[in-house]
């Protein structure tokens, strides 16, 4: 066990390697149990003063970014690097590093390296919650957050140099590894020594921040590649302030609709049934010689409402048209006329309904009313000219509604429209940064796309 | 929340929600019907025969 308790790092020591008798530095000589000699790269084990080689190591394959006895202050603790680990997932060819750090006060943490992406780790040594993990195969809870399984191996360790407090090489527990992303949550079945699952804690951590620490030149840290396991997504950090800020925005937008409605409620200006009368007009001689008058397509004769009062400063008036048209269409023009200004507004609409019983089955179509809105029409005294035609001389009904202050659907969705576009494109950079984190990964929830 | 790096989508929020606030507030469609304005009807629409018409102002 790591020395701990203590006020500050113990006073390192030296031992004599039995095989080669290099003088070996150990900065925790009270708690580490192993080390590796330096120079003929023996395994060793210290029992009672006495060492003991246990096994050959391998070279270590690449210098140590952190070199051992490097000190700094991480997360807010002092650490000094008293180890280098270099592992892979037993049957595959996925690699890592490791860097064991020691404080006097709480014991053992670890830097692990992968890809260029960086994590953390403690055990419950550092956080005792560990103890309260649930897991299963797929999900794991730790503090009521959720975490997710992202992957499942055996750790096999390839070479080290410095020392440990148990059998490195003997331990190859069957790791899970939960994510919720800045952390991790890692679940060693059958750690030596070890009766039951030991969990470990992990948090994505900025290469910048351990070069900082531990007075490093950042450009000897190894470059990203992809995106890392628990590698924080910035459109997540984005995207969960923009739809908080989005569903403000449209509530706002909401309100405001629903005061201005308060002190400008929707008014009723014209709401009338109209006779209208088939026009004959002037009558024409077809080629055959027969009078006729304009066939197929016959006109009413015009009519002018009676005036009605526009009263706010400025308005937008929905006008509504309906017929009771069968198996027809009515087409109207009203011209919206200012009795002051003379200023006008000419709109043209048309109802059209027809229906019918075909192949055992009714059908029907086209409406009998119809609406057009007109913007900014100011305060003021008005009439309609009213201009009608239809395919049917015997139509004899015209409804027309005016009103003003209407709710404008149009203005209320386009505004939410524009608002969501970019949270929208945000959502969709937040999927694609998630799916190239999940490839590193057997349990990608986006398997299936 | 992290508000400073969506500053801009904020101003332009800001702008959005204060036009729809202006356009509300003035019944300020932001597509019109196809209207005609200050014309005078003089019967050359597609269902338009030879009824009678008159000077509509």
């Amino acid at each position: 066990m790591a020395t701990v308790n203590l006020l500050s790092f113990p006073t390192p020591e030296f031992a004599d390697c039995p095989k080669c008798a290099t003088s070996i530095k150990l900065h925790d000589p009270e708690g580490s149990e192993y080390c590796a000699c330096p120079n003929c790269k023996s395994f060793l084990r210290f029992n009672r003063n006495t060492a003991t080689v246990q096994k050959q190591l391998q070279p270590i394959a690449e210098k140590p970014i952190l070199p051992l006895g490097a000190e700094g202050v991480l997360m807010g603790f002092p650490f000094k690097v008293i180890a280098y680990l270099e592992k892979k997932e037993k049957n595959t060819v996925y690699r890592w590093k490791e860097y064991l750090l020691y404080n006097y006060d709480k014991g053992h943490a670890s830097l692990a390296e992968f890809n260029g992406h960086w994590n953390f780790i403690v055990g419950k040594n550092w956080e005792p919650d560990l103890e309260n993990v649930s897991s299963t195969t797929t999900e794991a809870t730790f503090r009521g957050t959720d975490y997710r399984i992202f992957n499942k191996y055996t750790p096999t360790t390839l070479a080290l140099i410095g020392e440990l407090d148990w059998d490195v090489l003997a331990d190859q527990p069957k790791t899970y590894e939960y994510i919720a992303p800045p952390h991790i949550i890692s679940k060693a079945n059958g750690a030596s020594g070890k009766s039951k699952a030991e969990y470990f804690l992990g948090e994505y951590i900025k290469p910048e921040v351990i070069a900082d620490a531990f007075k490093i030149d950042p450009v000897f840290f190894p470059e990203k590649d992809g995106v890392g396991a628990t590698q924080p997504s910035p459109h997540y950090i984005k995207f969960d302030t923009l739809a908080r800020l989005t569903m403000l925005g449209i509530v706002l937008m909401l309100i405001i609709h629903w005061i201005i409605t308060i002190f400008k409620p929707e008014r009723e200006l014209v709401n009338s049934d109209y006779n209208i009368v088939f026009d004959k007009g002037p009558a024409t001689t077809d080629s055959s010689g027969s009078i006729t008058w304009n066939m197929g397509t016959y006109e009413f004769k015009p009519f002018v409402t009676s005036s009605f009062e526009q009263p706010d400063h400025s308005s937008a008036l929905e006008i509504e048209v309906g017929s009771n048209v069968d198996n027809n269409w009515l087409e109207t023009t009203v011209v919206l006329v200012n009795e002051t200004t003379n200023e006008t507004w000419e709109v043209t609409k048309g109802v059209e309904y027809y229906h019918g019983y075909e192949g055992g089955e009714s059908w029907s179509e086209g409406s009998r009313q119809e609406s057009i809105i007109l913007s900014e029409i100011p305060r003021g005294k008005y009439h309609l000219n009213v201009y009608s035609a239809s395919g049917d001389p015997f139509q004899t009904s015209l409804h027309i509604t005016v009103r003003s202050n209407i709710t404008l659907w149009r203005n209320i969705l386009l505004t939410i429209f524009v608002l969501v576009l970019y949270p929208i494109y945000n959502y969709y950079r937040m999927n694609s940064y998630e799916k190239k984190r999940w490839m590193n990964s057997d349990y990608s929830p986006f398997d299936n796309d | 929340m992290q508000i400073r790096p969506l500053r801009i989508y904020i101003a332009f929020a800001i702008l959005v929600i204060g036009y729809f606030f202006y356009a509300t507030l003035n019944g300020v469609t932001y597509w019109e019907d196809k209207a005609e304005r200050n014309t005078e009807y003089n019967g050359n629409r597609s269902h338009s025969g030879s009824g009678a018409r008159f000077y509509h102002k």
